[in-house]
């Protein structure tokens, strides 16, 4: 089964290297590029942004391993920085591209003028060395990925109340245990108007809500790195397209997969590539994906749920669920000993995917994906 | 809290407890008409059909006496149970008033996904002696904002249910506007089969019925497989060709 292409283009000076999949001379090389996700109506879209916001704060290196304390590291950069006083402190995070931790991301919960801390996010920290780099980016928030006066992907809705809401967006729960979770938390895009208090009337300006009693103002909620939602969009509107723009990913990405003890997990996680990744070549190594000891459904251990856009629905199942055996693809056909390889599937450009981790240890292993342009 | 940290947590806690494999669906909330028909401090309840045999209050409203304090999770007859409690009355704007619910969990252990639901209300804001109620489900999804008939999700659904209409010269109470309104006539309570438990009305419980005004409001479509799920199942298409069969508004 082919997994639907989103279109994806790439810009800048070194579009033709990119889509010809030849290496490209080094990091620094900047390639600016966007998606384009159709999102329909009546349905439910799963997307994700592989692409970092623009401009990039800063490129820099560590001058030595940072300090350790209490759950968070103190980075000291090699060259000169001209930060002031905490204005990166939980807007950006630090992304490293080289090191052993080459792909992980980082909130910063603080700076000096030449030096961050940041949110080791649960992790020890002692795979940091002199000479790793990293780059300070700013997180996308609902109002720099759809300005509410400027985007043209939610259809905005004329009041508060459920029945008023037209485009949603939905983000999943990436903290509750369990298997088929749903979304964490469900923003709308609400239209500036007059609405009528007692005797009075005041005016409301349009901007992102959250869906909970008192309606609070979210548009300055992040959307971390690789964190897919689902665009929804009722019947009755016209289909658009999601369509972010940004800096492309040259180095690793590493994705955090959690296991638990009692039960499948799963990991609604999304791969920070704007172009196809195929299974094959994707990273789910055995650390990061177990293999199925056989093709029996009793057999199996982890599996990764995949989703099609070009399916309209809401609450979609998933279109196909992959697994491995003796560290090969296959997709799950319902057989016992017969299913499909599927190691030349392709995980879609700005999708989302589902690891459902089986049970086991409880630990958290990483995705580490490397380029293919 | 990050991430990370939350999920050791978690994996930590049910190591210890070993509790069941869990998941969750979320249910929103929309459903309002004229303000006659929503009087201003109206107590909503959704209430789950967890038998797929009809709501027992359709069938003997006497259990609707003092039921305007329930909790979420009180049963409601013999086996329909509150799945939302105590709702206020919100102002629609253009339309009047209804009861309206953000996102919230509705997992439970004591229904499942595809059981029917219905909003029943009290628009004196409390039950018994003889107070007026009122009551809507729908087979359908009754509004283009809507993704889903009156049914609890499946899990991992956010779903939405959606029945708002303007009144209209006929004095319709509620109504889609993308389909026709039902008649708000005052047609009795349809007869529906209980197996098992047909002889227990007494003689008491028809009296207490007599009391109570009965004012209720129920959809008159027929069930379909409209529901706009992407391929997932319904599992309450039992519960659904009962309820198809109930036929006109009460």
């Amino acid at each position: 089964m082919k997994i639907p292409v989103f279109y994806h283009y790439l810009l800048a000076t070194s579009v033709a290297l990119a889509l010809s999949g030849l290496p490209l001379a080094s990091a620094e090389n900047p390639i600016v590029g966007f998606n384009r996700v159709k999102c329909p109506s009546k349905s439910d879209t799963h997307v994700s942004v592989p692409l970092m916001k623009l401009p990039i704060k800063a490129s820099k290196t560590l001058a030595s391993a940072p300090t350790l304390a209490k759950g968070q590291a103190t980075l000291t950069p090699a060259e000169a920085t001209e930060w002031a006083p905490n204005e990166l402190q939980n807007t950006h995070y630090a992304r490293f591209t080289t090191g052993a931790l080459a792909g992980r991301w980082y909130e910063i919960v603080g700076n000096t003028a030449s030096g961050l801390t940041i949110d080791l996010n649960g992790e020890v920290g002692a795979a940091f060395a002199a000479g790793d780099a990293f780059m300070v980016v700013e997180f996308w928030t609902l109002d720099t990925l759809f300005p509410p006066g400027s985007q043209t992907t939610f259809h905005k809705s004329t009041g508060n109340l459920v029945y008023q809401q037209k485009s949603k967006l939905l983000i999943p729960n990436v903290e509750a245990a369990g298997i088929n979770l749903a979304a964490k938390n469900v923003y709308f895009l609400a239209e500036g108007r007059w609405e009528k208090s007692g005797e009075s009337w005041k005016q409301l300006e349009e901007g992102w809500k959250l869906s909970e009693p008192g309606y609070p103002d979210a548009g300055s909620t992040i959307l971390p790195p690789g964190l897919p939602f689902i665009i929804r969009h009722p019947a009755g509107v016209v289909a658009t397209n999601f369509e972010p723009v940004g800096r492309v990913l040259r180095s690793a990405d590493s994705v955090a997969l959690t296991q638990v003890p009692a039960n499948r997990q799963d990991n609604t996680v999304a791969v920070f590539r704007p172009v196809e990744v195929p299974l094959s070549n994707a990273g789910l190594d055995e650390t990061a994906f177990a293999s199925s000891a056989s093709h029996a459904s009793g057999a199996r251990k982890d599996e990764l749920l995949v989703f099609d856009n070009s399916l309209a629905g809401f609450n979609k199942s998933p279109s196909a669920i992959f697994y491995k055996n003796s560290q090969t693809w296959f997709l799950d056909e319902r057989k016992a000993d017969s299913n499909s390889p599927a190691a030349a599937n392709t995980l879609s450009a700005a999708g989302a995917v589902i690891i459902r981790k089986s049970q086991g240890e409880s630990s958290s292993t990483f995705w580490n994906n490397q380029p293919n342009y | 809290m990050s991430k990370k940290t939350l999920f050791s947590l978690i994996a930590s806690i049910l190591g210890v407890t070993g509790i069941a494999e869990s998941s969750t669906s979320k249910l929103e909330v929309s459903i309002g008409g004229s303000p006659a028909e929503f009087p201003e401090g109206s107590k909503g309840f959704l209430i789950v059909d967890t038998a797929g045999d009809g709501f027992d209050f359709a069938k003997s409203p006497t259990i609707l006496e003092n039921k305007s304090e329930s909790a979420v999770g009180s049963k409601w007859g013999d086996d329909d149970a509150v799945v939302m409690a105590g709702l206020p009355t919100v102002e629609f704007p253009a339309v009047g008033r209804g009861f309206n619910v953000t996102p919230r969990d509705v997992e439970s252990t004591s229904w499942k996904s595809g059981d029917k639901l219905a909003m029943v209300w009290f628009p004196e804001g409390s039950s018994g002696g003889g107070k007026p109620y009122s009551y809507y489900t729908s087979n359908q999804v009754e509004s283009e904002r809507g993704t889903n008939a009156f049914e609890i999700p499946e899990d991992g659904a956010v779903d939405s249910i959606v029945a708002v209409g303007t009144p209209t010269a006929e004095g319709t109470v509620i109504s889609s506007p993308s389909v026709t309104p039902p008649k708000s006539a005052d047609i009795p309570p349809q007869k529906v089969e209980k197996k098992g438990k047909g002889s227990k009305k007494s003689s008491a419980s028809k009296s207490a019925k007599a009391k109570l005004k009965s004012k209720s409001i129920i959809g008159s479509k027929k069930a379909s497989a409209s529901k706009s799920s992407g391929g997932k199942k319904s599992t309450a298409k039992k519960a659904k060709k009962k309820q198809a069969q109930r036929g006109s508004p009460l």
